[in-house]
């Protein structure tokens, strides 16, 4: 495209007049605010709960909470798994000093 | 209704002082957010938005710039949102059914009704062009052509200084010659 083809087009919007609204603008922004007024709480509620940013806000939430939970299971069974060790090595503990009984025979 | 009137009005919630807004600036609103969104019924959409948030937020108005000032910006910033939302599904459109990262160009050319009919095709192509622009540079260019704005009364309504505006300006210009002429 030549120099003054250029030139031209960028000076197409020179001397534009300006667009004019639709008819009945007024009106129409009254019926807008009204509709927004007659909302009920559970509509409004529902617009916020839907609006994007609540929405990862709250993913983000949940699964920082699962992350959390699981991380504090994990750190209860490895107290359980101790207290198990502790337990079983005090049983092992035990039966080097069990005797066995024969109630049965009663001879000496 | 004065200026002054509307806004003492507006703070007292006065319903005559707000359709007095409505009529005097609907066409200023309007006209502002079609040269930015290049669609009519996003351009009517946004005009309401702008209204009702001018109506909402006139308590924080602290009278340190005109009400045309002030209804600019937040004309800009509901303008930029509508199109970063249409920006966001379009890409997300595009990466679902078609793997690519890229944002749909839009296939409809953009006739605005203001334009003269022996420069509408060029005027088409310049819109085309516009909307590759970075928002700072789209926005100063359509204020100063569709709205027909001062260098000065622009920063005013970009919040930015005269030189800045300048320069967003010459960027503009340059990148659409550039863009023109591949």
């Amino acid at each position: 495209m030549n120099t003054n083809n250029i030139d031209t087009i960028l000076s197409s919007l020179d001397g534009i007049s300006r667009a004019e609204a639709k008819p009945y603008m007024h009106t129409r922004i009254h019926a807008r605010m009204s509709n927004a007024e007659q909302l009920s709480v559970w509509d409004k509620a529902i617009y916020f709960i839907s609006r994007p940013a609540v929405i990862a806000a709250s993913v983000i939430l949940f699964l920082g909470l699962n992350a959390l939970s699981l991380v504090n299971i994990g750190s209860e069974e490895t107290e359980n798994d101790e207290a198990i060790a502790t337990v079983s090595n005090n049983v092992k503990d035990y039966s080097t000093i069990n005797n066995i009984y024969d109630l049965e025979n009663t001879e000496p | 209704m004065t200026e002054q009137e509307i806004i003492h009005g507006l703070k007292q919630k006065d319903a005559a002082a707000f359709a007095a807004l409505i009529t005097q600036c609907q066409n200023m609103v309007y006209n502002t957010a079609l040269g930015i969104l290049q669609n009519e019924d996003d351009a009517d959409d946004t005009t309401q938005e702008v209204f009702i948030k001018a109506h909402d937020s006139i308590a924080g108005f602290k009278e340190q710039s005109s009400l045309a000032t002030w209804l600019y910006r937040i004309t800009i910033n509901k303008s930029l949102d509508h199109l970063r939302a249409r920006q966001r599904k379009s890409r997300w459109l595009m990466s679902t059914w078609f793997g690519s990262n890229e944002t749909a160009i839009e296939a409809t050319e953009f006739n605005h009704p203001g334009v003269q009919l022996e420069r509408k095709e060029d005027a088409a192509k310049l819109f085309k062009t516009i909307k590759k622009l970075p928002e700072n540079q789209m926005i100063a260019f359509v204020l100063q052509k569709t709205e027909g704005l001062a260098v000065a009364e622009i920063a005013k309504a970009m919040d930015m200084n005269i030189t800045a505006v300048e320069s967003l300006l010459a960027r503009a210009k340059a990148n659409l010659r550039k863009w023109l002429k591949e």
